[in-house]
């Protein structure tokens, strides 16, 4: 067991549309030595399921009990503050982390590949030296599991490329959790999947199966 | 399978070897987080100016400077037996610290909705980094302004520590206060989007209505009656009387401050506990 989810029901409120429940009593389990997708339409609430996944926000009902570590989401930028330097806002997520600054810098640096502009303000950044930042910290940091949110769009191709390899790398000790709205995306890295429709998930043994019914659904 | 699923593990009893672990590290995550945004905020404060957070003393210390110039130019006598810039300080660094901790806390979780997506990063955490970060500035300030008044006019540091033991409580008094207050005031600025605009027009009355140009105790006994529903006037009365050797009072209450301060911290942590238990916070992406 690594990631469990059981009867959970997320309702936003909001004063203009009123009720809205994104999620409706889902359980399933996420084992480790697996990495998942997750498939659905835009709207279906695949983020709304990540974010309680990673802790980011509570359900309205249920649990979700975790015995692994569990990354932000990857090139996840908005934590950042825009007045502060990347290497300021490097040590901020290092110190609410316990990581050692020296240890994470040394590995951005040479992840990110931004150069002197981490001790520049984040708003002087393009977006894609923002998400190279956000992906490199996320990958400085050891999780067990990393989360990634509509796929590895971080940076140029070569980019993507170089942490793909850093992916396959640590295969051994990580697992890999991703949603997208493509079956594609997800068959290069995941190996079981599931299908967030009409607020239930239904998860599969296999990417094939899962990208079946998600056409059937979604059609 | 073998592995226990965590519902079948025994809940832990309050007070166990087990509680007691757990409670140490959740403190230790706490403390962390609460020490990185308070090194986060005091360079994000004035993040578009170049001096950055010496403006955050610069200013209270303008501000002071003002009035005491003012009010010793315009020839006010003290109210009481102690020099004008004396009664003057003891009263507007208090205020200042309690009315620049509260607006921070107004702002603090709706500026802090991007850092809140770390799972170990609660809203009651931002609330305190600020309000320790505003306490570490006041005491800065003061004591500035303690060197500023000995070397330009004359007075002695020693009119400010009348009684050390006894200003040493009223110190604890006035954070604890300032604690219950910032708590009521980031969650209702949560359930109230629009109770930041009203603290902005709540804190100036109150600014004035507290005891900077005078004591409670030499109101009329009319007024007196009225003002002393002011819990913070209360708060700048004590604080006074601690600091000031020579000048004493009986119109003054430390309970209605103190229960004041745990009524707002009760109602604070109930309303971010309901936010967290429904999970109806605020979502930023």
């Amino acid at each position: 067991m690594t990631i469990e989810l059981r009867n959970i029901t997320k309702t936003y409120r909001s004063r203009r549309s009123g009720k809205k429940t994104v999620l409706k009593d889902i359980s399933a389990t996420f084992e480790r030595g697996h990495s998942y997708g997750i498939l659905g339409v835009n709207g279906a609430g695949k983020s709304t399921l990540l974010r309680i996944i990673c802790g980011a926000e509570r359900p309205t009902f249920g649990e979700v009990h975790k015995d692994v570590s569990v990354s932000w989401r990857l090139g996840f930028a908005s934590s950042f503050n825009s007045s502060l330097t990347g290497m300021e806002n490097l040590r901020f997520v290092c110190r609410i982390y316990d990581a050692d600054i020296k240890e994470i810098s040394d590995f951005v640096e040479d992840f990110a590949e931004i150069g002197n502009a981490i001790h520049e303000p984040l708003r002087t950044y393009s977006s894609g030296m923002k998400s190279r930042l956000a992906f490199a910290l996320s990958m400085a940091i050891r999780f067990q599991v990393y989360v990634i949110d509509e796929s590895l769009a971080a940076g140029d191709y070569r980019f993507q490329e170089k942490c793909r390899a850093e992916f396959d790398r640590r295969r051994e000790e990580s697992d890999l959790l991703m949603t997208s709205h493509m079956p594609t995306a997800i068959q290069d890295y995941c190996d079981r999947a599931g299908v967030v429709h009409k607020g239930q998930l239904k998860m599969f043994d296999s990417v094939a199966e899962a990208t079946e019914y998600y056409k059937e659904v979604s059609s | 399978m073998g592995e226990k699923l965590p519902s079948e593990q025994p809940r832990r009893a309050p007070f166990s070897a087990v509680w007691f672990a757990e409670l140490r590290e959740s403190l230790t995550i706490m403390g962390r987080v609460i020490f990185a945004i308070m090194i986060r905020e005091s360079r994000t404060r004035y993040g578009s100016s170049n001096i950055g957070y010496t403006w955050a003393i610069v200013d209270p210390l303008a501000t002071l400077a003002v009035f005491v110039g003012i009010f010793s130019l315009l020839g006010r006598t003290s109210p009481i037996p102690a020099p004008i810039s004396v009664f003057f300080v003891t009263a507007i660094v208090p205020l200042f610290f309690w009315r620049g901790s509260v607006g921070q806390a107004a702002n603090a979780i709706s500026a802090s909705l991007g850092l809140l997506t770390y799972p170990q990063v609660m809203p009651a955490d931002v609330v305190i980094g600020r309000l320790l970060l505003e306490a570490a500035t006041t005491v800065v300030v003061f004591m500035l302004f303690l060197v500023g008044l000995n070397l330009l006019i004359g007075i002695s540091p020693t009119w400010f520590f009348g009684d050390p033991p006894r200003l040493l409580l009223a110190t604890l008094g006035l954070f604890y206060f300032t604690l219950g207050c910032c708590f009521l005031s980031s969650s209702l600025a949560r359930v109230l989007p629009i109770w930041p605009n009203i603290w902005g027009y709540m804190s100036r009355p109150v600014w004035l209505l507290s005891g900077i140009f005078f004591t409670l105790e030499q109101l009329p006994s009319g007024v007196r009656g009225y003002m002393a529903y002011n819990p913070v006037a209360h708060m700048v009365e004590w604080m006074r009387t601690a600091m000031i050797p020579t000048f004493q009072s009986e119109a003054y209450s430390i309970f209605f401050p103190m229960a004041f301060a745990t009524i707002a911290l009760i109602i604070g942590l109930v309303i971010d506990r309901m936010l967290l238990l429904t999970g109806d916070e605020e979502i930023v992406s």
